[in-house]
C-alpha cells in the first residue's frame, strides 16, 4: 500500500491560510467590506456596518498589540491546552481583535500593550497522520 | 390602543442548593405552588405559561407545568442562557400590556452537574474550544483585566464582592450558602482565570423560580397595592461601527448601558431614583462593571465604589441583597426569578434582615450568553 504524504491541515476552517508554496507566511483570514473599509475577523458573510454580503476574503497583519488577556488555570471541556496557559485578545492594525493563546512570555509579564506575532503550530493529528494546526501569538 | 400597566402578583422560590432526588419538575411545581398562593391565584386562571431552562431535556415546559395542572394553555420554553427566566417575565409582560393576556405564570427551573459548564450540547467543538480561549469566567476575565490596566481597579475589589456576596446570603434562606467568607479566604481560594478565584465565581445549582404576572388592571381583583414592572428593555449585544469589542462573543454579552437607558426612560427614572438592585454577577467582577454601566457610579470607579461600602445592605445602592448568583447559587434558568423575587420583596418591605431602607424604586439587570434584560419595579 502506498502511503499518502502527510500534509498540514488547518484544525478547523476558515481562520487561517497555510502557504501553498515554500518561502511564503501563513496568514489569518479576515473579511474586508470595501465601501465600509471594516476588517471582521473571523472572516464573516455580512458586513455589520452595512448589511451588504459578500465581503472579500483578506489576509491580515501578523503582528498586534495585546489588547486584553487572562491567565487560565482550569482549562474549559473539549480544550487541547494545559494549564496554566495565557489567552490574550490581539488588537491588529486593521482594526479587529483577535482572540488567541499567547505564548513566548512568563504569564506573570504578560502586558495590555505589549507585542505579539503570530504563528502556527501542530496542535493534534487526524485519524490519517496529517498534522492539525492552529494559529497562536507569540510575545515579540 | 393604549398599552396596560403590568404588576408583579406573587412569587416562589425552591430553595437553590443540591437536590439529586428531585426531579427537576419537581422544583419547579414547588416554586410554582408557592407563587400562585403568594398572588391568591388558582392555577386553572392562568391563562399563558413560560418555562425558562437552559440543560434541562426537551419536554420540561411540559411536565412542570403539567405539575400545576393540564388547563391546555400555551406553554412555552424559553432559552437565553444566563437570562432565561426574566426573559420570560419580560415575553409576558409584553403580552400582558399588548392586552393579549391578563394573568402568566413563568416558572424557571434547572439541574446541574457539578464542575465546569459545557455549552457545546455535544456540537462539534469551535476552533475557539479546542484552543481554550473561552474559559468560564471568560468575559469577566478579559474585562477584569483591562479594567484593572485602565482604571487600577486592584483584585481586592473584585473579591470584595464576593465578601458582600456571602454577608449577604447569611441572611437569605432559600440561598445555596449560607455563610460569609473573608476576603483572604476569597483571594486564596483556587484561580481559575486570573484574577478570579474560586470564591468569585457562582456555583451550579439546583434550583426553581416562580413569578406570577399580571395586568394592574386585573392585580386589583387579589392586591390592593400590588407591585408594578414599570420598566424594561431587552437586547443583544449591539456592533458599534469602529469598537470591534462589541461584536466579540469573547468580550461582550449585552449592551448595558444602553438596555438601562430604555427602562429608566420607559419607568421615568434615574439612577439616582433606585433604592435596591440585581445585577448579574455569574463572576465577582460584574458587580464592578455592572454599578458603572446602570449610572451609579462613573466608569471606572466601580471598584472603589464596592470597596466603600456603597453596594452593602445599608449602603447608598445595595446590590444583590440576597447573596447574588454567587452566594445564592446559580441555577441558570431559574435565577433570573429569584433576582425578580428578591426585589418584590424589597419592594413590599418583606425582605427581613435583608431589608434596604428605600426599595420604593428597584432595578434588575440580568444577562447570559444570548442577551440581556433590564427590568424597572415599583409599587
Amino acid at each position: 500500500m502506498v502511503s499518502e504524504a502527510k500534509k498540514q491541515l488547518p484544525i478547523r476552517p476558515g481562520y487561517f491560510e497555510l502557504p501553498s508554496s515554500p518561502g511564503e507566511e501563513t496568514r489569518l483570514v479576515g473579511a474586508l467590506c470595501r465601501p465600509c473599509s471594516e476588517y471582521f475577523f473571523p472572516a464573516r458573510s455580512v458586513c455589520l456596518r452595512c448589511g451588504r454580503e459578500g465581503l472579500e476574503p483578506v489576509a491580515l497583519s501578523s503582528r498586534g498589540k495585546v489588547w486584553t488577556f487572562t491567565v487560565v488555570h482550569m482549562p474549559p471541556p473539549g480544550s487541547l491546552v494545559t494549564a496554566p496557559y495565557v489567552v490574550a485578545v490581539v488588537e491588529l492594525p486593521e482594526g479587529p481583535l483577535v482572540p488567541t493563546v499567547l505564548t513566548g512570555c512568563d504569564p506573570s509579564a504578560v502586558r495590555i500593550g505589549m507585542e505579539a506575532e503570530m504563528y502556527v503550530e501542530k496542535v493534534g493529528e487526524d485519524e490519517n497522520g496529517n498534522q492539525l494546526m492552529a494559529y497562536k501569538f507569540k510575545a515579540a | 390602543m393604549a398599552r396596560k400597566e403590568v404588576a408583579i402578583l406573587g412569587v416562589g422560590l425552591h430553595k437553590f442548593g443540591r437536590f439529586p432526588e428531585k426531579k427537576v419538575e419537581e422544583l419547579g411545581r414547588e416554586a410554582g405552588l408557592m407563587a400562585l398562593k403568594d398572588a391568591g391565584v388558582d392555577y386553572r386562571d392562568i391563562q399563558i405559561g413560560f418555562c425558562a431552562h437552559v440543560q434541562q431535556a426537551v419536554g420540561t415546559g411540559l411536565r412542570t407545568f403539567g405539575e400545576l395542572g393540564m388547563t391546555g394553555i400555551p406553554v412555552t420554553n424559553v432559552e437565553v442562557a444566563c437570562a432565561s427566566a426574566s426573559r420570560g417575565v419580560v415575553l409576558a409582560a409584553e403580552l400582558i400590556a399588548a392586552g393579549v393576556y391578563d394573568l402568566a405564570l413563568v416558572i424557571g427551573v434547572e439541574k446541574m452537574q457539578r464542575g465546569m459548564i459545557d455549552a457545546s450540547r455535544g456540537a462539534e467543538r469551535t476552533y475557539e474550544d479546542l484552543l481554550g480561549l473561552m474559559p468560564m469566567p471568560g468575559v469577566y476575565a478579559y474585562k477584569a483585566q483591562r479594567h484593572m490596566h485602565l482604571y487600577g481597579t486592584k483584585r481586592e475589589h473584585f473579591a470584595q464582592v464576593s465578601v458582600i456576596s456571602h454577608n449577604n446570603g447569611a441572611l437569605n434562606p432559600y440561598a445555596q450558602y449560607q455563610t460569609p467568607i473573608a476576603l483572604e479566604e476569597v483571594l486564596n481560594s483556587r484561580m481559575i482565570a486570573d484574577p478570579i478565584t474560586l470564591y468569585q465565581c457562582s456555583p451550579t445549582t439546583d434550583g426553581a423560580s416562580a413569578v406570577v404576572v399580571c395586568s394592574k388592571e386585573k392585580a386589583r381583583q387579589y392586591a390592593t397595592k400590588p407591585v408594578l414592572l414599570v420598566g424594561w428593555a431587552m437586547g443583544t449585544p449591539q456592533y458599534i461601527p469602529g469598537d470591534p469589542s462589541t461584536s466579540n462573543q469573547l468580550l461582550s454579552e449585552g449592551n448595558t448601558p444602553e438596555l438601562a437607558r430604555r427602562a429608566y426612560e420607559a419607568a421615568g427614572v434615574g439612577p439616582s431614583d433606585i433604592g435596591v438592585v440585581q445585577v448579574h454577577d455569574a463572576f465577582s467582577p460584574g458587580v464592578i462593571f455592572n454599578a458603572e454601566d446602570l449610572g451609579f457610579c462613573p466608569k471606572g470607579e466601580g471598584g472603589t465604589f464596592v470597596w466603600e461600602g456603597n453596594t452593602e445592605i445599608n449602603g447608598k445602592i445595595p446590590i444583590n441583597t440576597d447573596g447574588g448568583l454567587e452566594s445564592r447559587g446559580h441555577p441558570i434558568g431559574a435565577t433570573g426569578g429569584a433576582m425578580i423575587a428578591e426585589l418584590y420583596w424589597q419592594v413590599k418591605g418583606q425582605a427581613g434582615p435583608r431589608q434596604v431602607k428605600d426599595a420604593r424604586v428597584a432595578l434588575l439587570q440580568n444577562v447570559g450568553l444570548g442577551g440581556e434584560n433590564v427590568m424597572v419595579f415599583t409599587m
